[in-house]
Protein backbone atom coordinates (compact mmCIF):
# COMPACT_ATOMS: atom_id res chain seq x y z
CA UNK A 1 0.00 0.00 0.00
CA UNK A 2 2.88 2.35 0.32
CA UNK A 3 4.91 1.63 -2.55
CA UNK A 4 2.84 4.15 -4.72
CA UNK A 5 3.49 6.83 -2.07
CA UNK A 6 7.12 6.09 -1.91
CA UNK A 7 7.43 5.94 -5.91
CA UNK A 8 5.48 9.59 -5.75
CA UNK A 9 8.02 10.85 -3.25
CA UNK A 10 10.71 9.26 -5.22
CA UNK A 11 9.43 10.88 -8.59
CA UNK A 12 9.41 14.38 -7.38
CA UNK A 13 12.71 13.95 -5.78
CA UNK A 14 13.86 13.04 -9.18
CA UNK A 15 11.68 15.91 -11.00
CA UNK A 16 13.62 18.62 -8.56
CA UNK A 17 17.28 16.98 -9.27
CA UNK A 18 16.77 17.58 -13.00
CA UNK A 19 19.05 20.37 -13.94
CA UNK A 20 16.91 21.48 -16.90
CA UNK A 21 13.60 23.19 -16.30
CA UNK A 22 10.49 23.62 -19.03
CA UNK A 23 10.13 26.88 -20.60
CA UNK A 24 7.27 29.11 -18.93
CA UNK A 25 5.08 28.31 -22.17
CA UNK A 26 4.96 24.44 -21.71
CA UNK A 27 3.43 25.39 -17.93
CA UNK A 28 -0.24 25.86 -19.61
CA UNK A 29 0.34 21.71 -21.56
CA UNK A 30 2.14 20.36 -18.66
CA UNK A 31 -0.67 21.13 -16.25
CA UNK A 32 -2.84 19.30 -18.22
CA UNK A 33 -1.46 16.25 -18.86
CA UNK A 34 -1.09 16.37 -15.03
CA UNK A 35 -4.74 16.45 -14.70
CA UNK A 36 -5.14 13.77 -17.00
CA UNK A 37 -2.94 11.76 -15.43
CA UNK A 38 -3.94 12.37 -11.92
CA UNK A 39 -7.48 11.18 -12.76
CA UNK A 40 -5.62 7.44 -14.55
CA UNK A 41 -3.43 7.05 -11.16
CA UNK A 42 -7.02 7.79 -9.40
CA UNK A 43 -8.92 5.57 -11.12
CA UNK A 44 -5.86 2.78 -10.80
CA UNK A 45 -6.74 3.24 -7.19
CA UNK A 46 -10.05 3.03 -7.35
CA UNK A 47 -9.42 -0.53 -9.65
CA UNK A 48 -7.67 -1.79 -6.67
CA UNK A 49 -10.54 -0.79 -4.30
CA UNK A 50 -12.90 -2.31 -6.43
CA UNK A 51 -10.90 -5.08 -7.14
CA UNK A 52 -11.46 -4.25 -10.72
CA UNK A 53 -7.84 -3.45 -11.40
CA UNK A 54 -5.47 -3.72 -15.03
CA UNK A 55 -2.23 -2.41 -15.27
CA UNK A 56 -2.52 -2.43 -19.05
CA UNK A 57 -5.26 0.13 -19.04
CA UNK A 58 -3.58 2.13 -16.41
CA UNK A 59 -0.32 2.40 -18.17
CA UNK A 60 -2.36 3.28 -21.34
CA UNK A 61 -5.09 5.25 -19.77
CA UNK A 62 -1.91 7.36 -18.00
CA UNK A 63 0.54 8.02 -20.79
CA UNK A 64 -2.22 8.68 -24.05
CA UNK A 65 -4.44 10.48 -21.57
CA UNK A 66 -1.82 12.69 -20.72
CA UNK A 67 0.12 12.93 -24.32
CA UNK A 68 -3.45 13.67 -26.22
CA UNK A 69 -4.91 16.19 -23.29
CA UNK A 70 -1.71 18.26 -23.73
CA UNK A 71 -1.75 17.74 -27.27
CA UNK A 72 -5.41 18.99 -27.39
CA UNK A 73 -4.56 22.42 -25.50
CA UNK A 74 -1.74 22.74 -28.29
CA UNK A 75 -4.54 22.23 -30.81
CA UNK A 76 -6.34 24.55 -29.35
CA UNK A 77 -3.86 27.02 -29.12
CA UNK A 78 -3.40 26.37 -32.65
CA UNK A 79 -6.83 26.91 -33.86
CA UNK A 80 -7.81 29.49 -31.66
CA UNK A 81 -9.92 27.92 -29.10
CA UNK A 82 -9.95 27.36 -25.57
CA UNK A 83 -9.72 23.79 -25.22
CA UNK A 84 -7.62 24.32 -22.47
CA UNK A 85 -10.90 25.07 -20.26
CA UNK A 86 -12.53 21.75 -21.80
CA UNK A 87 -9.78 19.58 -20.45
CA UNK A 88 -9.38 21.07 -17.32
CA UNK A 89 -13.37 20.75 -16.88
CA UNK A 90 -13.45 17.05 -17.76
CA UNK A 91 -10.54 15.74 -16.09
CA UNK A 92 -11.64 17.42 -13.23
CA UNK A 93 -15.01 16.14 -13.20
CA UNK A 94 -13.74 12.47 -13.69
CA UNK A 95 -11.01 13.15 -10.72
CA UNK A 96 -14.16 14.26 -8.44
CA UNK A 97 -15.54 10.92 -9.40
CA UNK A 98 -12.67 8.51 -8.95
CA UNK A 99 -12.11 10.31 -5.51
CA UNK A 100 -16.23 9.75 -4.60
CA UNK A 101 -16.03 5.96 -5.76
CA UNK A 102 -12.59 5.73 -3.85
CA UNK A 103 -13.84 7.18 -0.88
CA UNK A 104 -17.09 4.93 -0.78
CA UNK A 105 -15.47 2.07 -1.15
CA UNK A 106 -12.48 2.80 1.67
CA UNK A 107 -15.88 3.87 3.97
CA UNK A 108 -17.50 0.63 3.01
CA UNK A 109 -14.19 -1.29 3.51
CA UNK A 110 -12.45 0.06 6.72
CA UNK A 111 -15.36 1.82 8.37
CA UNK A 112 -17.92 -0.09 10.79
CA UNK A 113 -21.17 0.76 9.87
CA UNK A 114 -22.36 3.41 12.24
CA UNK A 115 -26.26 2.22 12.45
CA UNK A 116 -28.15 -0.91 11.86
CA UNK A 117 -27.75 -1.88 7.90
CA UNK A 118 -31.35 -1.40 6.44
CA UNK A 119 -32.59 -2.80 3.83
CA UNK A 120 -30.93 -1.14 0.86
CA UNK A 121 -27.51 -2.47 -0.19
CA UNK A 122 -26.29 0.89 -1.29
CA UNK A 123 -25.99 4.04 0.93
CA UNK A 124 -25.70 8.10 -1.17
CA UNK A 125 -24.31 10.96 0.66
CA UNK B 1 8.53 -7.34 -3.17
CA UNK B 2 5.22 -6.82 -5.64
CA UNK B 3 3.34 -8.86 -3.55
CA UNK B 4 0.04 -8.02 -5.20
CA UNK B 5 -0.27 -7.85 -8.98
CA UNK B 6 -1.11 -4.08 -9.50
CA UNK B 7 1.53 -2.64 -7.39
CA UNK B 8 4.25 -2.29 -10.14
CA UNK B 9 1.91 -0.34 -12.24
CA UNK B 10 0.61 2.13 -9.80
CA UNK B 11 3.96 2.93 -8.60
CA UNK B 12 5.24 3.49 -11.98
CA UNK B 13 2.15 5.50 -12.83
CA UNK B 14 2.97 7.41 -9.24
CA UNK B 15 6.25 7.81 -9.74
CA UNK B 16 5.58 9.81 -13.57
CA UNK B 17 2.75 11.61 -11.49
CA UNK B 18 5.53 13.04 -9.38
CA UNK B 19 8.10 13.25 -12.02
CA UNK B 20 4.92 15.56 -13.89
CA UNK B 21 4.37 17.33 -10.69
CA UNK B 22 7.70 18.93 -9.90
CA UNK B 23 8.14 19.94 -13.32
CA UNK B 24 5.11 21.39 -12.92
CA UNK B 25 6.05 22.69 -10.00
CA UNK B 26 9.11 24.39 -11.36
CA UNK B 27 8.09 25.30 -14.27
CA UNK B 28 5.25 27.30 -12.63
CA UNK B 29 7.65 29.13 -10.02
CA UNK B 30 9.65 29.99 -13.53
CA UNK B 31 6.37 31.26 -15.09
CA UNK B 32 6.03 33.61 -11.49
CA UNK B 33 9.51 34.86 -12.36
CA UNK B 34 8.75 35.33 -15.92
CA UNK B 35 7.42 38.87 -17.02
CA UNK B 36 5.34 37.24 -20.13
CA UNK B 37 3.36 35.74 -17.81
CA UNK B 38 2.60 38.60 -15.21
CA UNK B 39 -0.77 40.01 -15.04
CA UNK B 40 -1.65 43.56 -15.76
CA UNK B 41 -1.41 45.33 -12.78
CA UNK B 42 1.47 43.82 -11.51
CA UNK B 43 3.23 44.38 -14.84
CA UNK B 44 1.84 48.19 -14.37
CA UNK B 45 3.12 48.47 -10.53
CA UNK B 46 6.85 46.94 -11.49
CA UNK B 47 7.01 49.20 -14.30
CA UNK B 48 5.93 52.18 -12.12
CA UNK B 49 8.43 50.99 -9.59
CA UNK B 50 11.48 50.94 -11.99
CA UNK B 51 9.96 54.45 -13.69
CA UNK B 52 10.57 55.94 -9.91
CA UNK B 53 13.62 54.42 -9.40
CA UNK B 54 14.92 55.55 -12.50
CA UNK B 55 14.24 59.11 -11.77
CA UNK B 56 15.69 58.42 -8.43
CA UNK B 57 18.60 57.25 -9.74
CA UNK B 58 19.17 60.19 -12.23
CA UNK B 59 18.71 62.51 -9.69
CA UNK B 60 21.59 60.62 -7.48
CA UNK B 61 23.64 61.22 -10.73
CA UNK B 62 22.86 64.65 -10.74
CA UNK B 63 23.66 64.95 -6.97
CA UNK B 64 26.78 63.16 -7.47
CA UNK B 65 28.17 65.24 -10.33
CA UNK B 66 27.48 68.31 -8.85
CA UNK B 67 29.21 66.83 -5.68
CA UNK B 68 32.03 65.85 -7.60
CA UNK B 69 32.58 69.31 -9.56
CA UNK B 70 32.57 70.92 -6.03
CA UNK B 71 34.85 68.78 -4.35
CA UNK B 72 37.21 69.01 -7.49
CA UNK B 73 37.01 73.16 -6.78
CA UNK B 74 37.88 72.68 -3.60
CA UNK B 75 40.87 71.06 -4.71
CA UNK B 76 41.82 72.91 -7.49
CA UNK B 77 41.52 75.53 -4.91
CA UNK B 78 43.47 73.73 -1.98
CA UNK B 79 46.60 72.80 -4.75
CA UNK B 80 46.82 76.67 -5.79
CA UNK B 81 46.72 77.70 -2.34
CA UNK B 82 49.71 74.47 -1.48
CA UNK B 83 51.28 76.05 -4.37
CA UNK B 84 51.24 79.48 -3.35
CA UNK B 85 52.22 78.37 0.37
CA UNK B 86 55.18 76.56 -1.31
CA UNK B 87 56.46 79.61 -3.11
CA UNK B 88 56.26 81.87 -0.39
CA UNK B 89 58.07 79.40 1.81
CA UNK B 90 60.71 78.99 -0.23
CA UNK B 91 61.01 82.61 -1.10
CA UNK B 92 61.02 82.99 2.95
CA UNK B 93 63.88 80.32 3.31
CA UNK B 94 66.12 82.34 0.59
CA UNK B 95 65.48 85.42 2.37
CA UNK B 96 66.57 83.82 5.94
CA UNK B 97 68.84 81.72 4.41
CA UNK B 98 67.55 78.50 5.72
CA UNK B 99 68.37 76.85 2.61
CA UNK B 100 71.66 76.18 0.30
CA UNK B 101 71.00 78.34 -2.89
CA UNK B 102 73.04 78.31 -6.29
CA UNK B 103 72.99 80.41 -9.11
CA UNK B 104 74.97 83.13 -11.26
CA UNK B 105 76.80 86.27 -9.87
CA UNK B 106 79.74 87.74 -8.75
CA UNK B 107 82.98 86.92 -7.02
CA UNK B 108 84.99 89.19 -5.52
CA UNK B 109 88.33 87.84 -3.91
CA UNK B 110 90.55 90.13 -1.83
CA UNK B 111 93.85 88.09 -2.06
CA UNK B 112 96.82 88.63 1.55
CA UNK B 113 98.89 92.09 0.90
CA UNK B 114 101.19 93.75 3.35
CA UNK B 115 100.79 97.04 2.00
CA UNK B 116 97.31 98.01 2.29
CA UNK B 117 94.74 97.73 4.90
CA UNK B 118 91.78 96.03 4.09
CA UNK B 119 89.44 95.80 7.19
CA UNK B 120 86.04 95.00 8.29
CA UNK B 121 84.00 98.00 7.41
CA UNK B 122 85.87 97.82 3.76
CA UNK B 123 83.37 93.71 3.72
CA UNK B 124 80.57 95.73 4.82
CA UNK B 125 80.22 98.25 2.92
CA UNK B 126 80.98 95.75 0.28
CA UNK B 127 78.16 93.80 1.01
CA UNK B 128 75.99 96.68 1.48
CA UNK B 129 76.79 97.61 -2.11
CA UNK B 130 76.15 94.14 -3.86
CA UNK B 131 72.46 94.12 -1.86
CA UNK B 132 72.07 98.09 -3.49
CA UNK B 133 72.72 96.22 -6.51
CA UNK B 134 70.33 93.71 -6.36
CA UNK B 135 72.11 90.62 -5.12
CA UNK B 136 69.99 88.26 -3.67
CA UNK B 137 72.11 85.78 -1.20
CA UNK B 138 75.68 86.88 -0.37
CA UNK B 139 78.07 84.82 1.54
CA UNK B 140 81.54 86.62 2.96
CA UNK B 141 84.41 83.19 3.20
CA UNK B 142 81.80 81.10 3.04
CA UNK B 143 79.72 82.13 5.92
CA UNK B 144 75.77 83.00 4.26
CA UNK B 145 75.05 86.58 5.18
CA UNK B 146 71.72 87.11 6.93
CA UNK B 147 69.90 89.44 8.54
CA UNK B 148 71.51 88.34 11.87
CA UNK B 149 74.96 88.79 10.47
CA UNK B 150 77.55 90.29 12.73
CA UNK B 151 80.37 91.56 11.42
CA UNK B 152 82.78 93.13 13.54
CA UNK B 153 86.55 93.59 14.05
CA UNK B 154 88.86 91.42 16.57
CA UNK B 155 90.34 93.36 19.52
CA UNK B 156 93.31 94.36 17.54
CA UNK B 157 91.86 95.47 14.43
CA UNK B 158 94.44 93.01 12.93
CA UNK B 159 91.32 90.64 11.64
CA UNK B 160 87.44 90.67 11.16
CA UNK B 161 85.12 88.21 13.43
CA UNK B 162 81.57 87.26 11.23
CA UNK B 163 79.29 85.57 14.00
CA UNK B 164 81.79 84.81 16.45
CA UNK B 165 84.23 83.37 14.20
CA UNK B 166 87.68 85.50 13.09
CA UNK B 167 88.44 85.43 9.74
CA UNK B 168 91.41 85.40 7.37
CA UNK B 169 92.81 86.72 4.28
CA UNK B 170 92.24 86.17 1.63
CA UNK B 171 88.60 87.32 1.89
CA UNK B 172 86.11 86.08 -0.82
CA UNK B 173 82.58 87.53 -0.91
CA UNK B 174 80.06 85.69 -3.18
CA UNK B 175 76.49 87.70 -4.30
CA UNK B 176 74.23 85.24 -6.76
CA UNK B 177 72.45 88.11 -8.87
CA UNK B 178 72.22 88.86 -12.00
CA UNK B 179 76.41 89.38 -12.76
CA UNK B 180 76.77 92.26 -15.20
CA UNK B 181 74.13 94.27 -13.35
CA UNK B 182 75.93 93.09 -10.03
CA UNK B 183 79.27 94.12 -10.91
CA UNK B 184 77.98 97.60 -12.81
CA UNK B 185 76.66 98.51 -9.38
CA UNK B 186 79.71 98.14 -7.56
CA UNK B 187 81.98 99.15 -9.87
CA UNK B 188 80.44 103.25 -10.20
CA UNK B 189 83.08 105.96 -10.14
CA UNK B 190 83.53 106.83 -6.31
CA UNK B 191 81.41 103.79 -5.37
CA UNK B 192 83.56 101.63 -2.43
CA UNK B 193 85.11 99.45 -4.88
CA UNK B 194 86.60 102.06 -7.27
CA UNK B 195 88.08 103.62 -3.46
CA UNK B 196 89.88 100.84 -2.61
CA UNK B 197 91.35 100.32 -5.95
CA UNK B 198 92.30 103.32 -6.54
CA UNK B 199 93.06 105.18 -3.30
CA UNK B 200 93.85 102.23 -1.00
CA UNK B 201 95.64 100.54 -3.90
CA UNK B 202 93.82 97.28 -2.79
CA UNK B 203 94.51 94.10 -5.39
CA UNK B 204 90.62 93.44 -5.96
CA UNK B 205 89.67 90.71 -8.21
CA UNK B 206 86.00 90.71 -9.54
CA UNK B 207 84.85 87.94 -11.45
CA UNK B 208 81.34 86.98 -13.22
CA UNK B 209 80.61 83.38 -12.80
CA UNK B 210 78.15 81.16 -14.04
CA UNK B 211 76.94 79.25 -10.85
CA UNK B 212 78.03 79.91 -7.21
CA UNK B 213 76.84 77.70 -5.05
CA UNK B 214 76.01 79.38 -1.69
CA UNK B 215 75.68 77.20 2.38
CA UNK B 216 72.68 77.73 4.24
CA UNK B 217 73.11 79.81 7.30
CA UNK B 218 71.72 78.99 10.89
CA UNK B 219 68.33 80.13 11.35
CA UNK B 220 67.34 81.64 14.35
CA UNK B 221 64.49 79.78 16.97
CA UNK B 222 62.10 82.78 17.54
CA UNK B 223 61.87 82.47 20.93
CA UNK B 224 60.97 86.68 22.36
CA UNK B 225 59.99 88.12 19.46
CA UNK B 226 56.39 87.49 18.70
CA UNK B 227 54.12 88.35 15.78
CA UNK B 228 51.88 91.18 16.39
CA UNK B 229 48.53 90.54 14.29
CA UNK B 230 47.94 93.95 12.82
CA UNK B 231 44.74 95.36 14.84
CA UNK B 232 41.93 96.43 12.88
CA UNK B 233 41.81 99.33 11.25
CA UNK B 234 39.45 101.92 13.38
Amino acid sequence: MWLPVLALILGFMVGQTFAFTLPAGFAIYLSVAILATLDSTLGGIKGVMENKYDGVILMSGFFINGAISAFLVFLGDWIGVDLYYVAIFVFGIRIFQNLAVIRREFVRKYVPPARKPDHTTTREV
Amino acid sequence: MFRKKWQLTLSIAFACLGLLLSLQFRTHKAMIDDLNYQSNETLATIARNLQTQYYQLIQEVWDLRTQLKLLEQNADQNKTALEALTRERQKLNTAIGATPVEGPGLVITVPENEESYFGYQDVVDIVNELWNAGAEAVSVNGFRVTNNTSLLPNEDYSAMVLNGIQLSAPYVIKAIGEPAALEKGISIPSGIIDKLISLFKVPLEIQQVDKINLPAANVLDFNYAQTVTAPATK
